[in-house]
């Protein structure tokens, strides 16, 4: 932000909807955003909702704290609020809300103090470190520490040559103190000057870029309630007074702006991108710096055919995470809605739709308290501006995703075990004593129809960033829906040889391998490869497979086999996925082992800072195969009896155990002849 | 690596002329570095390109020993640990398991004994087995120690070697000893039992994985 390049006239008002706070509201709001920070979960969406209340009910008193009009604001503000098709009512609001300077003088001391208490409460995002050392203050502001996860190489070199060249904006203290502006600056004015100037100055452009995104983003009130009372001593509103001269100012910050180039503040990025060569195979763009893939896939949002904006929605968390693009987003929005060219106007909307479209996507595990208030902060920023419409947009989609992650939330933490089914498995228990069915006297289409909607219900809870998270982690608490479901498998697969090695009678043994088999092309024909492989499995297991059976059954489960053959990567059962339509349940065993092959055979990074995008295009062609079902529908009703018969399956043997049960059967000594 | 400088073992995975193929198999638990070791031994690429219907098939390589040519299929059933009701699948007609921990993990190690039952219950009786810690780079973080991972093997009867598929120690001699173990234990099996030589068949025969008939596997 603070190296905006902005046309002179407008240097003091820099970020306009970044300082609408108004002192009465903006102590309440810190107070709101200390509640979003503290609370748990459960009370955030009324946190949330209130604040919003809060929200809206300010914007009416807002006028009436306002005094002081800036005229270019004004001009501003209006071609805005006709280029936003904002509501009427954002006419008269939006020009005084963008203005934070006009704050009445006299609430100045109320308004620091103010600052200071809410400064530390939102300490995550905020700059609460002295100026002196800027690493720890940024290290604070980023939310996820990656130093890879914020700009680009390019930057930090050009930034390198900045900060050499300029002593000006040197983010060092004893530049600062040389610099200064700050002599004649106390405290809190160095304060701010130090943690606004760290974007133009800092030589880790990376930081920059972290710093300059959550200041204005995540922190509109607080630096609003600070920034306001010392006037205009604001970030670089601060060089700008001590320097006085203001042409000097606008002078160097011209050149500091042609020096370092902040992509998320460029409307055409594709000279950071790297692009396919015509010959070469593989995806338009192969790499990129990280905020010109942002800006790239916001860009390439309508286009036609071009997958890059679904591969980079799927796959960003491999390299950034969701808070931080979120930022990046809403700094990029902010910086182009303030600034009247229609090119500009198209990049701030093409802006706002990717943020909106990556808040739709967020998952129950991305919603940290953190990341709310940023999008509470951005939101309010978004009403005090007169945006009403989107920001009415942007907080319907984050409170239906609280609201979506709360249910399964409170629900969840009663049934530890098997989501969906384990409620299911609460009313068996009562029911089960008595006359329960045994495999034989239930329809296999029904029994294939249950079986089928508990896999659906559990495959639609899975993520699809758990799903590619683990194939690079293997870390099983970040992907719990995706356990959930894989343990269903083994627990499923276990149930059925079980079902089949307890019973004495050989004649009984084979009736149910025959059930099995009749339920699995039932299983087939619904397009549930899940349950139709972790049947298999049982039926071609080892203890099961070395009895002897009739040859039908043999040839059956041989024929059966060939799907999921594993010549040639299992072509046969990738060449059936390929021509599958929804609903489908497919095998998600195969997906995690490409992404395993696809994650350690390519680098993450092209070069440094520069990701491989390619790798996370194949990543979304993997992932796509299983998002493609992700929204299917069964249509089957559910049946308690035979949901009460499967018993969440938890009633197996050991290997063990049933390896002992079919030596018992048929001794070993030689090799098995069946099938 | 491997190709380069062993004239003896070379990679030739279009070549489908051979005398022998085996079916290798990596397996342990999730994270040990299976396919990174993979990867170092077949360094060709799984890298470039994937396509979704073609996946990344196995691992093909030839190599020579004794003046036969043996062509290795190594699988890895990384990713899918957690579905191990599925994988056991993989076990059957593998000829050689190369069974890895971590070094640097605890847990890894003590699922070794896990690892050697479902070998034992899901194998061919022959099938060969070399214990493996990798991560022998990482020394600051070890917590099995070189002799731990020794006398495990030296219990469960089979060979050891401490690996770096990250630094390239040992990965190669894995697999050449792993081969050298196999072709010696199908000598003994041909000489107990000579109807498994059938001319230019027995490469086929032993390995139940003949090319062009994928159902062999169901047939054993």
């Amino acid at each position: 932000m603070a190296a905006a390049n902005w046309s002179s006239s407008r240097r003091r008002r820099r970020r306009p909807i970044w300082q609408p706070a108004l002192p009465p509201k903006s102590i309440q709001r810190s107070s709101l955003t200390r509640l979003v920070n503290d609370f748990i979960f459960p009370t955030l969406l009324y946190t949330v909702l209130a604040y919003m209340e809060i929200c809206s009910a300010s914007t009416r008193s807002i006028e009436q704290h306002r005094h002081t009009m800036h005229a270019c604001n004004i001009s501003r503000n209006i071609s805005h609020s006709q280029t936003m098709n904002i509501m009427p009512m954002s006419k008269e609001l939006s020009p005084e809300l963008e203005m934070p300077p006009a704050l009445p003088p006299k609430n100045y001391k109320q308004r620091k103090a103010t600052s200071m208490v809410a400064s530390p409460t939102l300490q995550p995002i905020i700059v609460t470190t002295p100026p002196p050392s800027p690493k720890p203050t940024l290290g604070e502001n980023g939310s996820t520490g990656r130093p890879d996860s914020r700009m680009a190489t390019v930057c930090e070199e050009l930034n390198d040559a900045v900060a050499s060249e300029d002593a000006m904006p040197e983010p060092r203290s004893p530049v600062l103190d040389s610099n200064e502006n700050v002599s004649a600056v106390d405290d809190g004015q160095t304060f701010y000057f130090h943690s606004h100037q760290l974007p133009v100055a800092d030589l880790e452009m990376s930081e920059d870029t972290s710093s300059v995104d959550n200041q204005p983003l995540t922190t509109p009130q607080v630096l609003g309630e600070q920034e306001e009372p010392t006037a205009e001593s604001r970030p670089l509103v601060a060089v700008h007074e001590s320097v006085k001269p203001e042409n000097a100012d606008e002078d160097e910050e011209a050149e500091r702006a042609d020096m370092l180039i902040n992509m998320l503040e460029e409307v055409n990025i594709t000279r950071y991108l790297i692009l396919k060569k015509r010959e070469e195979d593989g995806p338009e763009v192969k790499g990129g710096y990280i905020d010109a893939l942002i800006v790239h896939a916001s860009r390439v949002q309508k286009v036609a055919d071009n997958a890059f904006c679904e591969a980079f929605i799927t796959t960003f968390r491999t390299f950034i995470q969701p808070i931080d693009v979120i930022e990046k987003l809403t700094h990029r929005y902010t910086y182009f809605f303030c600034q009247v060219q229609d090119n500009k106007q198209k990049a701030a909307k093409e802006t706002f739709a990717l943020l909106v479209r990556v808040v739709n996507d967020l998952t129950s595990t991305d919603l940290t308290s953190q990341l709310l208030s940023l999008l509470v902060e951005f939101v309010y920023q978004l009403v005090c501006s007169g945006q009403l419409y989107l920001a009415k947009l942007l907080r319907n989609k984050f409170v239906e995703k609280v609201t979506l992650y709360k249910e399964p939330k409170l629900g969840g933490a009663g049934c530890v075990g098997g989501a969906g089914i384990a409620s299911s498995g609460g009313s068996s228990g009562a029911a089960s004593g008595g006359n329960q069915p045994s495999l034989l006297d239930l329809k296999s289409l029904e029994i294939a129809e249950q079986m089928t909607l508990l896999d659906a219900e559990l495959f639609t809870k899975i993520e699809i960033p758990e799903v590619l998270l683990f194939a690079k982690d293997q870390c099983e608490e970040k992907s719990p829906n995706l356990n959930k479901f894989t343990e269903h498998f083994n627990k499923m697969s276990y149930w059925a040889r079980s079902k089949i090695l307890r019973l004495q009678d050989a004649k009984e043994r084979e009736k149910h391998v025959n059930k099995f088999i009749k339920i699995m092309k039932h299983l087939r024909k619904m397009n549930n490869y899940n349950s139709y492989l972790a049947l298999l499995s049982a039926l071609d297991s080892g203890p099961i497979r070395r009895l002897e059976w009739q040859k039908g059954i043999t040839e059956e489960v041989r024929a059966f086999c060939a799907l999921i053959d594993s010549s040639s990567s299992f072509r046969a059962y990738r060449q059936a996925l390929a021509e599958t339509n929804p609903p489908c349940i497919p095998y998600i065993g195969l997906i995690l082992q490409d992404l395993t092959f696809v994650h350690v055979g390519n680098q993450d990074y092209l070069s440094k800072g520069v990701i491989n995008f390619s790798k996370r295009w194949q990543q979304y062609n993997i992932i796509d195969n299983m998002k493609r079902f992700k929204k299917c529908a069964y249509p089957f009703r559910r049946n308690e009896r035979i949901i009460r018969f499967f018993d969440n399956f938890k009633d197996f043997m050991g290997e063990e155990e049933m390896w002992q049960i079919s030596e018992k059967i048929k001794p070993r000594g030689r090799r098995p002849v069946n099938y | 690596m491997a190709s380069g400088g062993d004239p003896k073992w070379q990679k030739d995975a279009a070549d489908q002329n051979f005398d022998y193929m085996f079916k290798l198999l990596i397996i342990g638990n999730s994270s040990v570095g299976k396919t990174s070791f993979l990867f170092r031994y077949a360094d060709d690429s799984f890298t470039s390109a994937f396509v979704s219907t073609v996946g990344i098939d196995f691992k093909v390589k030839t190599v020579f020993r004794h003046d036969k040519r043996v062509k290795l299929q190594i699988w890895d059933t990384a990713g899918q640990e957690r579905y191990r009701t599925i994988t056991t699948a993989y076990y059957r007609g593998a000829m050689g398991f190369i069974l890895m921990y971590d070094v640097t993990n605890e847990d890894s190690f003590n699922s070794v004994q896990d690892w050697v039952t479902q070998i034992k219950t899901y194998s061919w009786d022959n099938a060969q087995v070399i214990l493996v810690g990798n991560k022998c780079d990482m020394e600051d973080q070890r917590v099995i120690s070189f002799e731990r991972g020794r006398q495990l093997a030296d219990q469960l009867g089979v060979e050891f070697f401490e690996t770096s598929a990250k630094e390239n120690v040992n990965v190669k001699a894995v697999f050449e000893r792993l081969v050298d173990i196999i072709c010696d234990k199908m000598s003994e099996s041909l000489d107990a039992d000579p109807t498994l030589v059938g001319g230019g068949q027995k490469g086929q025969r032993l390995t139940d994985q003949p090319q062009g008939t994928p159902n062999a596997n169901c047939n054993c």
